[in-house]
């Protein structure tokens, strides 16, 4: 499955080169006499999450394991088109209690719960100031979201596979420093996934990012 | 320039995946890879008999011990004076004893019968459970044997096992009328090979009705106290969770 979402995420990736050649011809001549001006932006983001809704039911504990790896081409001036590959972990372990499973079956364990989240989106975005010494953004995703969902009994596990559509709105910052063109970004995002399984409709968590991005 | 901004790309992209995948704290002991799953039928009415002066249970003698092929538990020494056959069975009478049933005594008549069954593996095993098989090697009878028409895997039964050592136990409850009946139609049929068995149809009326089991399974230490301790706390929690079985 790894090498599926690889295989795609390196897919968006050359689509995005695609889009960064194509505009960056016509961008010479509108934007010369800007050398400040940007063409796309690659970034690489250390992510942390916090899930909310029934997501946060499932697992309460604040994820510190995740990245982010995106890249966006422009379309003009201030709207960008690109993708966005993200992973984060979410992991809660419970002390030992006893659960009713269903009726006339119990159970006694210390239960551990994982949640992965790989979201493949298309995302689109616009750059409020792209030649501001911070550069203010808001983007939206949306796509595809692999899901692993495991609970752990003991030794006993349950664990499930799924793909699913959902949406990624962000805001954000790039502040260059050092050069024009390399920088560091910060951001915001929401992830709003329609799961619609075991009593768990939509798996909703925010995420904080901060990496390294540079534009050419 | 390009070339310089993606090596540091590069580099700050592996710092943050190495960082990203680093494991979790979810480090368990062996105690906390316990688990006690009890089960019992919803249907059959356990006030009816509990309500009576006196609940007869019994025990069988030997549990059942199911060697997997590595051997981990060695036959003589389970079954030994004061062995492990010994202390489980024991534990499994205290839970009775305290939910205020009487242990059946040469003349009385046991309103329930439990059977245990243990096993000790190094087998991954997923998804069913073999042992449970009409016809599984290694297996001892016991009066005459509840595993001829046994009724096939559990479907309650959550997820599956992954396992390196663990060990397993088992204990079935069956209403005492049930498994007299069981055990005549073996008496009226004494001919009856395993094959035969697996093809003959035994009425409903002689069938096992499993009303109650406790399944307590874990990972193995090489502390055979620690073993012990575990599968003792599992066997308490087994009786813990079972409240509809005390005495009314």
């Amino acid at each position: 499955m790894r090498h599926i979402i690889i295989s795609l995420f390196l897919g968006l990736l050359l689509l995005t080169s695609g889009f960064t050649s194509l505009y960056a011809q016509e961008e010479t001549d509108i934007y010369t006499a800007s050398s400040q001006s940007m063409h796309s932006i690659w970034s690489a983001e250390y992510q942390s999450g916090l899930s909310i809704g029934d997501a946060k039911d499932f697992i309460n504990n604040y994820s510190w394991r995740g990245f982010s790896f995106s890249g966006e081409a422009f379309l003009g001036r201030n709207f960008t088109i690109g993708g966005t590959a993200d992973w984060s972990g979410f992991y809660k372990k419970r002390p030992r209690k006893t659960y009713e499973i269903s009726p006339g079956t119990t159970i006694t364990a210390d239960v551990s719960n994982y949640l992965y989240l790989y979201p493949l989106l298309v995302t689109g975005g616009y750059y409020f100031m792209p030649e501001a010494p911070v550069r203010p953004f808001v983007k939206l995703g949306a796509g595809a979201y692999y899901i692993e969902k495991e609970s752990d009994f003991g030794y006993v596990y349950t664990s499930t596979n799924d793909w699913r559509f959902g949406f990624q709105p962000q805001a954000g910052v790039f502040i260059p420093v050092a050069s024009h063109f390399a920088g560091i970004i910060l951001k915001a995002k929401y992830n709003i996934v329609f799961y619609n399984k075991e009593n768990i409709n939509n798996i909703s968590h925010f995420s904080f990012n901060f990496g390294f991005a540079f534009s050419y | 320039m390009l070339r310089s901004n993606f090596k540091i790309l590069l580099c700050f992209f592996s710092v943050v995946f190495i960082f990203s995948s680093c494991y979790p704290d979810d480090e368990r002991t062996i105690a906390e890879t316990e688990v006690t799953i009890t089960y019992y039928d919803t249907s059959f009415n356990f006030a009816q008999t509990l309500s009576k002066d006196v609940v007869y249970f019994e025990v069988a003698d030997s549990l059942a011990l199911i060697k997997g092929s590595d051997n981990l538990i060695d036959k003589t020494t389970f079954y030994s004076v004061g062995g492990a056959n010994d202390r489980i069975r024991g534990w499994i009478i205290q839970g009775f004893e305290r939910k205020g049933w009487v242990q059946a005594g040469e003349s009385d008549v046991p309103d329930f019968s439990i059977h245990g069954t243990a096993l000790a593996t190094k087998t991954v095993v997923q998804g069913y459970f073999p042992w449970w098989h009409p016809g599984f090697p290694d297996y001892w009878h016991w009066w005459g044997g509840w595993f001829p028409g046994y009724p096939g895997w559990y479907p309650w039964y959550p997820g599956y096992v992954y396992s390196y050592e663990s060990g397993y136990l088992m204990f079935e409850m069956v209403p005492g009328p049930r498994r007299r009946a069981y055990q005549q139609w073996h008496i009226d049929n004494p001919n009856l090979t395993l094959e035969d068995l697996e093809t003959t149809a035994i009425p409903p009326s002689s069938q096992l009705r499993f009303i109650w089991q406790a399944n307590i399974t874990g990972l193995l230490s090489d502390n055979n106290n620690l073993n012990y301790t575990i599968a003792e706390q599992g066997v308490r929690e087994a009786f813990d969770q079972s409240p509809y079985l005390n005495k009314r």
